[in-house]
């Protein structure tokens, strides 16, 4: 069955998407490459088919930027890049030629990659939603990119300095999240135990993504990358069950 | 099967060394073949608290530059018997360690004792993690205070991926909780966490307090592991400490401040 003429083929529409930003420091291939499969080794799941737009803004204006092979570069570290900015005249005109669009003035919200510490390691798959063969359920598997996601769960506390991101999903922790650990969802988060960390809901812009969480000592909570710190959480929500939104681009905590 | 228990911490001075001389002495004691490894390369001091830093001649850099055979290497401890001394080096730097060499010592090791215990250096850097990355059971050493909480809580999450069985999806390293420096009275006044806040941190199994205890000190001093003195609160903690680990059933006996003669006399608190 073929759509009918008055239906139109698509609809246009305009969006603020999250997207990381690749701020370019040098036009050498190899090192760009190389430092950036540390970065995509550290969180591997924030990044797999990420869309990232190249800022040249540092790159000084008598030298070549080899966009082509800096563009095949960060494909085979399994980023998508798709834009650039601050580029213009000759260094614009060869960046599209590259397959890069233009992002002109602010563009959109960007999204700073979430920082691992040095060496954090990230949970063991088995704790990344596995569940062991002891507990007799079904194993999970969230990492596979095959519709329809699962949610990521996690059985055992994140320490400090552990960083756990689940990708296009939610996040169910089963544990507590510890000072200085930091979890990441594009979907929401939900901690059936005291939140004393970072937590950081709808990564990729979802601004409907909620956190929710049996105990309220957060160092940080993020909603589509609006956030509060420790201290600007109100003082009647501390250690509370609460849930987490946001509203008219506020973050709003309210009891559970 | 032997096994290799790593003492560890992140933060430093919290009593590691401390408990990995007094919980090999107390194996040993018990009569299981131990063996205790210094890591705190360019640190050496282990040797001193178990009284043998006159009797080092080779250390454990030695042994994985195959520089000495391990046997040459190996301190006997003129007190229990079964208990052996495998020091640190004090001259060289903490990069003469290698994972590889490291492993091939443990391997070695395994085959002659019964519990290998690894004493490690503070931090969460590469020492620390070459200390405990070949472990199956770990004493996470903490102090009832706030930022000893967190580094252990860090060192716990280490040892969750960072080490053998994490790679190879084993079974996790079995991890205990050894609060030390405990002091009754200053978590009577909120001074210092009780145990039940550091659980409630940390979320592991506990295993005992070790009191606060002047006595630690001049045992140290004069090379003689605490736990050998039975007369002190903390060589009775590491005892218990020693036997809970060996699957007996002890009562926590330091967990109450201790009435004194007149306040058992007139009950008063
Ligand atoms: N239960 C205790 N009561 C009183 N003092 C103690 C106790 N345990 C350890 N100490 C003292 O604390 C100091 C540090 O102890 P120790 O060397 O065992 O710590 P460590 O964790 O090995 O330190 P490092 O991180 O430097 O290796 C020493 O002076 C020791 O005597
Ligand atoms: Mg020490």
């Amino acid at each position: 069955m073929s759509s009918e003429s008055s239906e139109q083929a698509f609809e246009l529409k305009g969006t603020a998407a999250t997207i990381t930003v690749l701020r370019l420091k040098t036009v050498a291939v190899d090192s760009i490459e190389a430092d950036l499969k540390i970065r995509v080794a550290q969180l591997p799941h924030f990044f797999h088919s990420a869309p990232v737009i190249l800022d040249v803004e540092e790159i000084a204006e008598d030298l070549d930027i080899p966009f082509k092979e800096i563009v095949a570069g960060i494909r085979r570290c399994k980023l998508v890049p798709v834009g650039v900015r601050n580029a213009k005249g000759r260094r614009l005109e060869q960046a599209i030629d590259a397959g890069l669009g233009e992002l002109k003035g602010g563009g959109p919200a960007l999204r700073a990659a979430p920082k691992p510490e040095s060496k954090a390691p990230t949970p063991r798959s088995k704790d990344a939603g596995m569940a062991g063969p002891k507990d007799g359920e079904a194993p999970k598997t969230p990492m596979d990119p095959a519709p329809p996601r699962m949610s990521l769960t996690l059985r055992t506390p994140v320490r400090g300095g552990q960083v756990t991101y689940a990708p296009q999903t939610d996040l169910v922790i089963l544990a507590p999240v510890n000072a200085g650990a930091e979890v990441i969802a594009d979907g929401n988060i939900h901690i059936y135990a005291p939140l004393r960390g970072r937590a950081l809901a709808g990564a990729h812009g979802n601004e409907e993504a909620r956190i929710f969480c049996q105990s309220l000592d957060a160092e940080l909570v993020s909603i589509a990358g609006t956030y509060l710190m420790a201290d600007e959480l109100p003082e009647d929500m501390r250690n509370k069950p609460v849930k987490i939104h946001l509203e008219g681009g506020k973050v709003v905590i309210s009891p559970l | 099967m032997a096994k290799v228990v790593v003492i560890t911490s992140g933060k430093g001075g919290v009593g590691k060394t401390t408990t990995a001389a007094s919980f090999a002495t107390g194996i040993a004691s018990l009569g299981h073949k131990t063996v205790v490894i210094d890591f705190d390369v360019g640190l050496r001091n282990l040797d001193l608290v178990m009284g043998c830093e006159r009797r080092v001649v080779y250390d454990l850099v030695n042994v994985i530059k195959k520089e000495a055979k391990l046997h040459q290497a190996l301190i006997k401890d003129k007190r229990v018997d079964g208990l052996y001394v495998l020091p640190a080096s004090q001259t060289r730097d903490k990069d003469a360690l290698d994972l590889e060499g490291v492993g091939e010592v443990i391997e070695e090791l395994k085959k002659k004792f019964e519990f290998i215990i690894c004493d490690s250096p503070a931090g969460i850097e590469r020492g620390a993690q070459l200390a405990m990355y070949f472990a199956d059971e770990a004493l996470v050493v903490t102090n009832p205070e706030v930022s000893s909480v967190r580094d252990s809580d860090r060192v716990l999450g280490l040892l969750d991926a960072k080490t053998y069985r994490a790679e190879n999806n084993l079974e996790p390293i079995k991890c205990h909780l050894l609060l030390t420096r405990y002091n009754v009275k200053q978590v009577k006044k909120g001074e210092m966490l009780s145990v039940d806040d550091v659980l409630e941190l940390l979320g592991i199994p506990f295993l005992g307090v070790i009191p606060e205890s002047k006595y630690v000190l001049s045992a140290s001093n004069a090379g003689t592991p605490v736990v050998l003195d039975d007369a002190n609160e903390a060589g009775q903690g590491y005892l218990d400490v020693v036997s809970r680990f060996l699957g007996e059933d002890r009562p926590h006996r330091f967990l109450e401040e201790k009435k004194g003669f007149f306040k058992r006399l007139f009950g008063a608190n």
